[in-house]
């Protein structure tokens, strides 16, 4: 029996931070300065990383294991005020005739097979599967819907229920639980050495050098594999981008700058002459890894935030043979609706009301 | 004639060393950068705040004492200040001390102790006062 799925994100903590996350990182025109929030304090699962953000990646995986429509919701600070939220989703789906529901508390990158996922819930014929490494609970669910009576007792314990599940898979895959900074530039230093499935988005010009759409490198700069110039963004003359650093797009290396060890998140111009070590660039900002300090400077000779056109993301493939029928989806980004970028066929975001 | 040559200078400079403040300092310090054979060390523990003015000073500041066949030396640059001087590669340029004594005394023959008359400037308005004391052997 052909058994329906659907998918639901939850993106935790404040809307503001989620929201903000997104804002600043999607190139649209601001005015004068972008306000940018500390980078310690980022929600690192929507930051963009070798080209788009793990929110992005996990729809992506979700909807390449056949789990449609996939909702997308940022929570707010109480996370009991989303349970209505998440409750009337689930109602829903539930009325649609969709059997289970993947719902991801989305913190983590996990390079998780979510049919394996879905067939291990069917036959363990519990209720909640949650899945579990060896660290501990991954904030990932299935949820048998036709078990009605049974969840909507969870209620407000929903969340609780991620961790006393019944169930649990047990992932043995590669996870990046991306609390920190540090963890984003270990993902980002995973990825460009091919440690996981994490695939940067663009072009592979040549043996680990990925440029994005549109990314130019003057021909006396040198990018030294693995590395990641995203689109739209500028290598200038005598500039060195090395130690599998990241050029996120629509940036800036300016002429004789070293980058090295290094994320350069979209938007972000890096002055001339400078050098850029073990470090975390975001307009103005500049988080020393080494030091874990975080700077804001306010001159634009050395780091200032570039403003542009927002731009499309393409499809992102997954790095292994991927069945025929995989739709291409362009995810254009609607000033209207942060959360919405998504093609038909996923519903559009919801933010749940902080009171 | 002193028995180890001109005397260290150890100047200390002001929280905010930016293109606000840049020139006040430039023009408080000019007497000692084109003094002859100047031995000067810049002590960063105050520094909250650099720019690349600021950066574009430190860079005026050595060719000035080069120039007088003299050197300059940082010293004691708080985490923030170091991220800067890292990113703007001075750390390649300048010699940097823990602090401003282990400076003074990395010029030779100087014996650290503070027995000559403070200097005092006066930076822009609204910026801390710097002290500069002359560190050296005394005539």
């Amino acid at each position: 029996m052909l058994v329906q799925s659907a998918g639901l994100v939850i993106i935790e903590g404040a809307n503001e931070a989620a929201s903000a996350t997104r804002l600043h990182t999607d190139g649209r025109p601001s005015h004068g300065h972008s306000v940018r929030s500390p980078i310690t304090l980022r929600h690192f699962a929507l930051q963009e990383l070798l080209g788009a953000d793990v929110l992005t990646r996990t729809v992506a995986r979700l909807e390449h294991h056949g789990i449609q429509p996939v909702a997308v919701l940022a929570e707010s600070e109480n996370a009991n005020d989303s349970w209505p939220f998440v409750e009337r989703k689930l109602v829903e789906l539930s009325a649609k005739g969709v059997d289970s529901v993947v719902i991801v508390r989305l913190g983590s990158y996990a390079e998780i097979d979510f049919s394996d996922l879905l067939r291990f819930h069917e036959n363990g014929g519990e209720v909640v599967t949650c899945v579990h490494d060896d660290q501990g609970p991954l904030q990932i669910c299935v949820f048998n819907l036709s078990a009605r009576a049974e969840w909507l007792k969870m209620r407000r314990d929903l969340f609780r229920s991620f961790r006393q599940a019944s169930s649990r898979y047990e992932f043995r895959g590669y996870v990046n639980r991306l609390e920190s900074a540090a963890d984003f530039r270990r993902l980002t230093v995973d990825a460009l050495n091919r440690r996981c499935q994490l695939q940067p988005i663009g072009t592979e010009v040549r043996p680990g050098v990925w440029l994005g759409q549109g990314a130019r490198i003057h021909q006396r700069a040198r990018v030294v594999a693995p590395a990641y110039v995203g689109a739209q963004t500028r290598v200038r003359a005598g500039a060195l981008i090395t130690k599998t650093s990241s050029i996120e797009r629509n940036s800036e290396v300016d002429s004789g700058t070293i980058v090295g060890d290094s994320n350069v998140l979209p938007g972000s111009y890096v002055g001339p002459g400078l050098e850029v070590a073990h470090a975390m660039v975001d307009g103005s900002r500049l988080l020393h890894l080494g030091r874990n300090l975080e700077l804001e400077l306010f001159d634009g000779r050395l780091l200032s935030p570039i403003t542009g056109p927002a731009i499309q993301f393409p499809w992102l493939p997954l790095r292994r043979p991927r069945p025929a029928a995989v739709p291409q989806l362009a995810v254009p980004t609607d000033s209207a609706q942060p959360a919405s970028l998504y093609s038909t066929g996923y519903s559009a975001g919801e933010i749940a009301p902080s009171s | 004639m002193r028995k180890n040559g001109t005397p260290v200078l150890i100047q200390r400079l002001p929280e905010r060393v930016n293109a606000q403040h840049v020139r006040e300092l430039k023009r408080a310090l000019d007497p000692f950068l084109k003094s002859d054979r100047p031995r000067i060390v810049f002590d960063l523990s105050q520094v909250q705040e650099m720019d690349a003015a600021g950066v574009d000073m430190l860079l005026d500041a050595m060719a000035e004492v080069t120039r007088h066949d003299g050197d300059l030396k940082l010293a004691a640059p708080t985490a923030r200040t170091m991220v800067i001087l890292e990113l703007t590669q001075m750390d390649r340029l300048f010699e940097i001390f823990e602090s401003a004594e282990e400076a003074a005394a990395s010029f030779g023959g100087v014996t650290v102790k503070p027995n000559s008359p403070d200097v005092v400037f006066r930076p822009s308005p609204g910026a801390l006062v710097g002290n500069a004391r002359l560190v050296g052997n005394g005539d």
